[in-house]
């Protein structure tokens, strides 16, 4: 039902590194959460939300911590690195 | 439109208003032979300092009016909420901005090493600096609708 965004890390050697994350799947899982609300509940704009779903943006770890508490989930449910797509 | 959106544009408008009175004021000096003049640089120092002030006041008031109007749209006080994504568009758009200035500092000691009137190197590095800033906001605005 839903696709789990992915973005491209930056820098020359992540720049292979894929992450991608299920912020959507999980605020329809959360009582179908809006992004305003996720964004007021880990303080962040609506935007940054918006951007991260689309894969534009990948956020820093304190963020993607706070986003899988507000979740109740484990960080690695909300987010996943693709390890195979490195250029290692 | 967000509101750093609706912010980087009220930025952008003064800076082009300011860079606006400022060639305007260049366009008079030259009509009226004011490039001749004796007093010249130190009229110039004053052109700058008095444009960098109506851009000071000019961002005051722009980013006002877009709070104002902000809060009306919201039908209540918008928080002013600035997150880690807004700074890391910030800190590109001042590199680039860094960068354009660093391009015009550099044309400017060349038309010094060249021999011309150290007149050309003041106003390279005055249009340097509007061209920078206009890019850096420009590239923000560009940061924004991308997403990042």
């Amino acid at each position: 039902m839903f696709h789990s965004s992915t973005f491209t890390g930056e820098g020359s050697e992540m720049s292979k590194a894929r992450v991608s994350n299920s912020i959507r799947k999980f605020r329809f899982n959360h009582d179908e959460m809006t992004q305003q609300q996720l964004a007021e509940k880990v303080g962040v704009t609506r935007q940054t939300i918006i951007a991260m779903e689309k894969g534009k943006y990948s956020p820093s770890l304190e963020l993607a911590f706070r986003i899988s508490i507000a979740f109740d989930s484990p960080l690695e449910e909300v987010f996943s690195y693709d390890l195979q797509d490195t250029n290692q | 439109m967000s509101q750093s959106e609706s912010r980087t544009i009220a930025y952008l408008f003064s800076s082009l208003v300011g860079a606006g009175l400022y060639f305007l004021y260049l366009i008079q000096q030259y009509q009226e032979g004011g490039f001749n003049s004796p007093t010249i640089s130190s009229s110039w120092g004053i052109a700058v300092l008095v444009v960098i002030g109506v851009q000071i006041v000019l961002s005051i008031i722009s980013a006002i009016l877009v709070s104002i109007i902000e809060a009306i749209k919201a039908r209540e006080e918008v928080p002013e909420l600035s997150d880690e994504r807004d700074q890391l568009i910030e800190l590109k758009a001042n590199r680039i901005s860094f960068s354009v200035f660093g391009i015009g500092f550099l044309l400017a000691m060349i038309t010094l090493a060249a021999g011309l009137v150290p007149l050309v190197m003041f106003n390279l590095m005055v249009f340097s600096l509007f061209v920078a800033a206009v890019s850096g906001y420009v590239s923000q605005l560009y940061l924004y609708r991308r997403g990042f």
